[in-house]
């Protein structure tokens, strides 16, 4: 206390003059228009300043609303993709049947709630459910890949089975030609699929696209999988061996898209009575 | 001796602000650049008080010169700024100009105890620090950056010139 006593006294001068100087500035803005209009046209430039400045330090706070935004309007925008759509047209001129196209897919912006990798059997729960007209057998993508397919479904939530689970089957198609096979995973190295079923005398390269093949009640056909990683030929079975990177890290899974296939039943339907002859 | 020194620099105080409101305040040179000339000599009082004055004493006396002033001009708090302010630097100024020997406590900085010379840089640079802050809080703000420039040059050795003619006039001890 007493130092600073002694230094507020030693630097008596100063602070007198800092007061006067706060007193003169006090005066001449209370009393001198000309000074008193500079003072409040820079005053608004101030204040302007720092609600800039407040308003820079604060636009993240809305993202994940915003980001909530983006994943529905891009849910929106998926649906009206011609591969979501039932192709309708008929070949022939004589008979309108309705619309040339009409929904075939839907899709249903989520988020991913639990999600594992590092398991043999690997399950991701995402927060929408029943409630939100979500069937078990949709898909589940991510911007960037497939993730998985719905198993079960709660009033607000869904689980799924990943990707990364030993009993995962996924029809894809690889190359430009399109040559189909079954995608699997050896519950190894979740950043690897193996894509099985390709004959040995297909010629396949690294680097070579996969994506859905269409061929399933899931997925639509064209979404991106990943690419070839590596490849060996079993001698044995006469199969290309081909490990499949994924084009998505299924370890920070967060925004996803529920694909839901509103033609599954009818389709199942078909195929189930042909089983049964 | 003391109480004549006071009386001396008391004069010297009111004599100033009233040559400065009642003969200098209505001087006009004319339109145009001559416009600018603004005619200030009251910093004096400042520059010739001792070199013993307290330099809180020096704020003080600063601070009520110029707002003597300004109760004349009608511009509450502007010369009161610059006076304010350069009673506060004037033992800084002071002391970059001392000579060897230091100065003699009980002296006051003028043309007979410094010689012309040294008096008037010292004078110079304490009126040029003058007009620079009082035409910057007269304009108050940088976007007239032009014209404080304008008006301290010219106003400067208008101010100057008074000053040689009273220290050749009157060429005080004290």
């Amino acid at each position: 206390m007493q130092n600073i006593l002694a230094i507020l006294y030693r630097f008596r001068a100063f602070l007198l003059f800092i007061l006067l100087e706060i007193i003169c500035f006090v005066l001449i803005v209370r009393f001198n228009p000309h000074q008193r209009g500079i003072f409040s046209a820079t005053s608004n430039v101030v204040s302007g300043w720092t609600f800039g400045i407040r308003d820079w330090g604060t636009r993240y706070l809305d993202y994940p609303e915003l980001a909530q935004q983006l994943a529905e309007d891009n849910a929106k925008l998926f649906e009206r993709l011609e591969a979501s759509k039932f192709n309708n047209i008929i070949d022939t001129d004589t008979i309108d049947n309705g619309a040339p196209y009409f929904q075939q897919y839907r899709y249903l912006a989520a988020k991913a709630t639990n999600n594992t990798t590092n398991n043999p059997n690997n399950y991701i729960t995402i927060n929408r459910g029943a409630f939100h007209k979500i069937q078990p057998h949709s898909g589940i993508i991510s911007d960037h890949g497939i993730v998985g397919i719905v198993r079960n479904t709660s009033e607000h939530y869904s689980r799924g089975m990943s990707v990364l689970h030993r009993e995962s089957r996924i029809s894809a198609a690889l190359g430009t030609a399109g040559f189909i096979g079954t995608l699997t995973w050896d519950g190894l190295d979740s950043r690897y699929l193996q894509l099985e079923g390709i004959p040995s005398h297909v010629p396949v390269e690294v680097g070579h696209k996969v994506e859905t093949s269409g061929y399933s009640s899931i997925f639509p056909a064209g979404i991106h999988i990943g690419k070839v990683h590596s490849l060996s030929t079993n001698i044995g079975t006469g199969y290309h061996q081909i490990n499949v990177e994924l084009s998505n890290n299924l370890n920070n899974i967060k925004h996803v898209y529920v694909i839901t296939n509103l033609l599954r039943k009818e389709q199942i339907e078909l195929e189930s009575l042909l089983d049964d002859e | 001796m003391m109480s004549n020194l006071r009386l001396t620099h008391i004069i010297r105080f009111v004599s100033l602000v009233l040559i400065q409101v009642l003969i200098l305040q209505g001087i006009r040179l004319g339109d145009g650049v001559l416009h600018h000339v603004n005619f200030i000599i009251y910093p004096l009082f400042i520059i010739m008080l001792p070199h013993n004055t307290p330099k809180w004493a020096l704020v003080l006396l600063g601070f009520t010169l110029g707002l003597s002033v300004d109760l004349f001009y009608g511009t509450v708090g502007v010369h009161a700024s610059a006076g304010t302010f350069i009673g506060w630097i004037r033992p800084i100024v002071l002391s970059f100009l001392a000579p060897k020997g230091g100065y003699v406590e009980t002296h006051s900085p003028n043309r007979y105890r410094m010689g012309f010379s040294s008096y008037m840089q010292y004078a110079s640079i304490m009126m040029a620090l003058h007009l620079i802050f009082y035409f910057s809080m007269d304009y108050f703000s940088v976007v007239f950056f032009q014209e404080i420039a304008i008006r301290t040059l010219l106003s400067l050795p208008v101010s100057l010139l008074m000053i040689v003619v009273h220290s050749l006039l009157m060429n005080p001890k004290n």
